[in-house]
């Protein structure tokens, strides 16, 4: 028996924090909390990058280049620019004033309404379109990424010939010689995504109808494919899934993270988030419950009231348990009982959550993930369906679905046999995504292909043509959502690259004699009889985002119990064991490796582990023990153990990070990392595809060992800490007289954690137990204490008169929930750079919004919980009275603003900021260096530079920069309002909003003014939920917290 | 006939340097004035720099290239420093000081041991001050001119634009009034 490295934290349960962010801040590691009583992280580390010897070469040259400052060879001077009127002005647009145009983004869970602002010509920011089904207004990191996709550097410039720049026309000559090499389509395949759109579709189908052998694969990784093949086991062909939370009381996800990544996930989690928005211990009871069983700790499981831990492989038996409790409580579902043996505490999850389904009939809705099988998703929609609620179905095409999986595989074998000898992929990476047991990579080379694509890519490079394809953003094309509405798709800017648009590609191969996307486009939807065809119609649609009445007709649910039942019988489900270990893939912020090569998602730090620019095989603590898997805290990141896993022959290494919470037979790795191409992606994580085998992203028999060698992981989870049991204000002297963290050293208020959470019974006994200890009034706990004077210099107690307009920010930790969507939206609108893994490692990351990540409870079943936090704008700002130069004050309207052309960088506010959300530009992290940028740097920038928000200052190095509560959005409202007649300085209620708060699936973050008694923040603000971070402090916060609430079955404790 | 015109001293005999004084101390005439006239300390200073190069000793040309060695390394890093940013020192973002401040305070500290403490003691009329003054007077001068490079770009942002130079900034306007009282006062 190995000895456990995680007994002393299991053993020391009364002595940590409620709250953790991490095992060894919970275990009290020296190199944690250390560094928490003296307020600083890892003290000052050595710059990685920059060597003595670096320094020594750079002293002889800044010497010599010093002597040349004078000289006008040096690019000192500003280029000169001219600004020339235009001849004829696009309509309606005013340079300076930023316009938004409704678009939508086509993916295979269907397509997401989106608005994108365009500024003098160039998309820089996208939110979700308020009329949307999917969208509701909120977006998503997808969709955010995309306006940087655009402008990846790394796009095609011409089409590439085996890697290598060609032209137009010989590719176009080549297009011609294969569709006259394939008269009848024999021999010719297409792969696509699951949906291209209506158009594209239609487009498709006149190649097929025209070449009928021409064979049409679909793939993937991101396509709710078992979830439309357990639809059509349960309803008929054709048949679709639409969950619907509304009444909804009890939601079970089974290894589903229905909050992040299912269609429609953000209608969902506005739905749920919503709910969980209680205003009153009254509404406590009302809101929905959520249970969920998984083996990765994803961010649904983390806002889960009950979650339990199960592999993967026995999820069929965790629903097969419910459908027997169901069965005996008297629902019709389908007969199923648990072939293996449940663990007992699984058991008592099941029993609970089996009589709180029945209890709630017709209030109910089951998520299944799509690591299960589709008998299981069957299963699910049989007992959604016999309890009623929670789901509606709807059908299209009656034709039978073949698993994304086999077509690929089919796809595989076709160009192995020679019988696909031509293959056009339309903006899709197999090559990069299929399951390393296809062999794929092979496969692909032994045929002529032909890769369409917004990016190379890895299957673009390995193409015989790969023809840059024009992003959503730069063409015309429709989108059909999951509920089947369609959107039309706009341009807002003339293809970077001169690449073709998708309805132009698609209509060469169907050698239409129309190639301009915009006419074929509104062929679809103008032509004959029409929906759009009036110019009116045409107009209201693209003005909207959404073609009206084209949702498909909704039914409500009515399974084939009978084909259920025996679909689920068929199944097998083995659980894994120490012999044998399960790999689950899940998808991260990078999704299938799409997102790789996008700066901003790599930065964006992992929602549970909080790793940034590494992925990682996220073992469990207990495992981790059994295992001997070290991680150690090394500065700002963690050493990691690096381990091989091998299965069915294929292995592959990769640092292990140990992640409470996990289901300890199974290994955890995010997808879409260790690509081979991209200066982004490339070399960045490891990548999990060669050991998949199927379509699932499950792999037993997982054989772990260790490799011996180690890596320093990147974990931003003890970055920015701040203490929660608060300090007294002492003298160098008596803190070097008692050790650290002493109790000596403490308020004596006891541990405030920064996170407050309830069950709903507790929340009904002291609505305000968020408030606890809060100190009112006197603050003398912070007094100054003067000689001779003991209460002479006190801190101002007295409640803090507002005049006119007052902004201020509520967030509701109720309904947030973690998906770190504020974080990158923050990133797109205030022009925030990437600063790189070396600079993350270093914690000089920039991002304003940090989402804090706590454990609560047991190392091996903790529960999460998620806390954005950004500069809360004191209203006794410690950052303010120390700056020299004034550069961070206080405006009339209460915002702390940052005036960064004062700022001379001292960075004395960063050191006086309590909560730590100060971030400081340490080096030219935008490249707008305007002595010398190196000529690579400066190519990339070339087109990056375009995605810029010209409202927002870009910050040079040595400027501190923070939260401004998106100020030029502020002063947008203002100048609108004035321009239409209004009081800029009582703005309407919700006339300004944040980009964090706009982006919000749940609209968890309510901004407004505070000062004024109709705003629905002033609402907030007086519930009793409400509480400040560090009020001991008296630093009166602007950003408050609404304390989460959660709604426990007291049955499970 | 020529007419010798006899030098017009000074009234005050404190000055004239003529006039044996008596002395409070005995023994401090000699002291201050020591037995070096001028031309002796002028002959002591030159010595070396005047000869030509090939009978300069060998230990003051060792020691001439070791402080241009530093001098050159000083120079270096500055120029490494105002190239890069304040990145280089390896700080982070809570932690936000660590040489840099203790340079600062450095020198801060110099600057006060030099003139304050230096004032300090003549307002008290503590006499032991005259025989450290000169030393005290020399780290003053010392610290507000040979290291104000480095001082001035110590804790502020080494911007190229927005301290070590007085031209426009990055966002095209002057150095705001803010920036240049900080000017002022870093000196």
């Amino acid at each position: 028996m190995k000895k456990d490295p995680y007994a002393p934290i299991r053993n020391q349960m009364e002595e940590s924090p409620s709250h953790w962010r991490s095992l060894e801040h919970k275990a009290g590691d020296a190199a944690v909390t250390e560094t928490l009583d003296v307020e600083f992280p890892n003290g000052a580390a050595p710059s990685a990058g920059y060597s003595r010897r670096d320094a020594l070469k750079l002293a002889g040259a800044s010497m010599s280049l010093g002597a040349l400052a004078g000289c006008d060879k040096l690019p000192i001077r500003r280029p000169v620019e001219e600004i020339l009127p235009f001849v004829r002005a696009p309509e309606q647009a005013i340079p300076g004033v930023r316009m938004s145009y409704a678009t939508a983004m086509q993916r295979s869970q269907g397509a997401l309404g989106l608005l994108v602002e365009a500024n003098e010509g160039r998309p820089t920011k996208m939110e979700g379109n308020p009329l949307h089904p999917s969208s509701l207004g909120a977006s998503d990191i997808w969709a955010q990424a995309e306006v940087l996709r655009l402008y990846d550097p790394e796009r095609a410039r011409t089409p590439l010939k085996g890697g290598t720049a060609s032209t137009w026309e010989a590719f176009d000559a080549a297009v011609a010689g294969v569709l006259k090499g394939h008269p009848d389509g024999a021999g010719l395949a297409f792969l696509a995504e699951e949906d291209m759109g209506p158009t594209a579709e239609r487009l498709l189908e006149a190649v097929v109808s025209r070449r009928p052998g021409t064979k049409v694969f679909r793939w993937d990784p991101l396509a709710a494919d078992q979830c439309a093949l357990g639809a059509e086991l349960a309803f008929g062909p054709g048949a679709r899934v639409h969950h619907d939370l509304t009444g909804v009381k009890i939601i079970f996800a089974l290894d589903s993270d229905f909050l992040v990544s299912s269609p429609d996930h953000l209608r969902h989690a506005r739905q749920f988030g919503q709910s969980r928005a209680v205003q009153s211990p009254s509404d406590a009871r009302s809101m929905m419950r959520l249970y969920a069983a998984e083996a990765a700790f994803s961010v649904t499981g983390s806002n889960a009231d009950h979650r339990v831990r199960v592999a993967s492989s026995l999820g069929v038996e965790v629903l097969r348990g419910v459908a027997q409790a169901l069965r005996t409580a008297g629902v019709n579902v389908p007969d199923a009982a648990p072939v293996a043996a449940l663990p007992e505490n699984v058991q008592k999850f099941v029993a609970g959550l089996a009589r709180d389904l029945a209890a709630h009939r017709g209030e109910a809705a089951l998520f299944v993930g799509e690591r299960q099988p589709a008998a299981v998703h069957a299963l699910a929609y049989a007992i959604n369906a016999a309890l009623g609620g929670g789901i509606k179905v709807s059908f299209g095409k009656p034709t039978a679905r073949v698993s994304m999986f086999e077509q690929l595989s089919a796809l595989s074998r076709g160009l192995n046999d020679g019988t696909v000898r031509t293959l056009v992929l339309v903006d899709t990476n197999p090559v990069y995504t299929a399951p390393g047991a296809l062999k794929f990579a092979e496969a692909f080379a032994k045929a002529q292909t032909f890769h369409l694509g917004v990016m190379p890519e890895e299957t673009g490079a390995r193409a015989t043509w790969h023809a840059p394809l024009a992003h959503f953003l730069e063409s015309w094309s429709d989108a059909r959502a999951w509920d089947g509405s369609v959107s039309l798709v706009q341009p807002l800017i003339l293809p970077l690259h001169g690449a073709r648009p998708l309805v132009s590609f698609m209509a060469q191969l169907a050698e239409e004699t129309e190639r301009s996307d915009k006419k074929q486009v509104e062929q679809s939807w103008r032509s004959g009889a029409g929906v759009l065809g009036t110019e009116k119609a045409w107009r209201k649609a693209l003005h909207d985002g959404l073609i009206p009445a084209s949702a498909r007709a909704m039914a409500p649910a009515n399974a084939n119990v009978a084909d259920v039942t025996n679909a689920v019988r068929g199944l097998q489900a083995t659980a894994p064991g120490k012999d044998g270990y399960e790999l689950v893939a899940v998808q991260g912020h990078a999704l299938d490796g799409r997102l790789t090569n996008v700066s901003w998602v790599m930065e964006l730090p992992d929602t549970m582990s909080k790793l940034v620019w590494d992925n990682a095989v996220l073992v469990a603590p207990g495992t981790a023990a059994e295992l001997g898997i070290q991680s150690k805290v090394d500065r700002n990141g963690y050493t990691a153990d690096i381990v091989e896993l091998s299965a069915g022959g294929a292995s592959i290494q990769a640092p292990a990070f140990v992640l409470p919470g996990l289901n300890p037979t199974s290994l955890v790795m995010v997808q879409g990392y260790g690509h081979g191409a991209g200066a982004v992606a490339k070399g960045v994580g490891v990548d999990v595809g060669p050991l998949l085998s199927n379509g699932l992203g499950v792999v037993t028999g997982v054989q772990v060992k260790r490799t011996g060698k180690d890596v320093v992981l990147c974990s931003t989870q003890d970055h920015f800490s701040v203490p929660g049991n608060p300090y007294k204000e002492m003298t160098f002297a008596q803190m070097t007289q008692q050790a650290a963290g002493a109790k000596e050293r403490m308020l004596g208020l006891g541990e405030r954690p920064h996170f407050r959470t309830a069950s709903a019974g507790e929340y009904e006994k002291d609505p305000a137990f968020a408030q606890a200890k809060d100190i009112s009034g006197n603050f003398g706990l912070v007094e100054l204490k003067v000689p001779g004077k003991p209460t002479a210099l006190k801190q101002p107690d007295a409640p803090i008169k507002y005049d006119g307009q007052q902004w201020g920010m509520v967030v509701d930790l109720s309904s947030c929930i973690g998906c770190n969507i504020c974080a990158i939206a923050c990133q797109a609108e205030n022009n925030i750079p990437s600063v790189g893994r070396e600079q993350v490692l270093l914690g000089r990351e920039l991002h304003w919004i940090r989402v804090d990540r706590y454990f609560t409870g047991d190392v091996d079943t903790p529960s999460a919980a998620h806390q954005p936090v950004a500069c809360q704008h004191c209203e006794n700002a410690p950052c303010e009275p120390v700056c020299p130069v004034s550069a961070t004050v206080h405006d009339e309207e209460g915002i702390n603003s940052m005036a960064y052309n004062r700022c001379i960088g001292t960075r004395y506010c960063a050191n006086n900021c309590p909560f730590k959300v100060r971030r400081f530009n340490y080096l030219d992290y935008t490249k707008t260096g305007n002595v010398y940028v190196p000529e690579e740097d400066k190519a990339r920038m070339a087109t990056l530079k375009l995605q810029r928000n010209p409202d927002v200052t870009v910050r040079y190095r040595g400027v501190m920069e923070k939260c401004t509560y998106c100020t030029q959005r502020v002063e947008e409202a203002k100048v609108s309002t004035k321009q239409q007649g209004g009081d800029r300085k009582g703005l309407m209620d919700g006339a300004v909003t944040p980009a964090c708060a706009q982006a919000c699936p749940t609209q968890a973050i309510t901004f407004g003014n505070i000062n004024d008694a109709e705003s629905r923040v002033h609402a907030l603000k007086k519930n009793p939920r409400n509480y400040e971070l560090l009020q001991e402090l008296n630093v009166r916060p602007r950003t408050s917290y609404l304390a989460r609430i959660r709604n426990e079955n007291e049955e499970l404790g | 006939m020529a007419t010798t015109t006899a030098p017009v001293l000074p009234d005050d005999i404190h000055t004239r340097g003529d006039v044996a004084l008596e002395e409070p101390i005995s023994g401090r005439e000699a002291l201050v004035r020591g037995p070096h006239d001028f031309h002796a300390v002028t002959e002591m200073v030159c010595k070396f720099n005047e000869l030509d190069l090939v009978k300069t000793p060998k230990p003051f040309l060792g020691g001439l290239a070791l402080a241009g060695a530093l001098a050159a390394m000083f120079g270096g890093y500055i120029g490494w420093l105002v190239w890069e940013g304040p990145g280089i020192w390896g700080n982070n973002n809570p932690v936000s000081w660590a040489w840099d401040i203790v340079n600062f305070v450095f020198w801060v500290g110099i600057g006060h041991a030099g003139t304050l403490i230096s004032a300090i003691l003549y307002l008290f009329r503590q006499q032991w001050r005259t025989s450290i003054n000169r030393y005290a007077e020399a780290m003053t001068i010392s610290r507000s001119s040979a290291p104000r490079p480095a001082w001035r770009c110590t804790p502020a942002a080494c911007g190229w634009t927005t301290t070590c130079s007085r031209c426009p900034t990055r966002w095209g306007c002057g150095p705001t009034s803010a920036a240049r009282w900080s000017g002022t006062c870093s000196r």
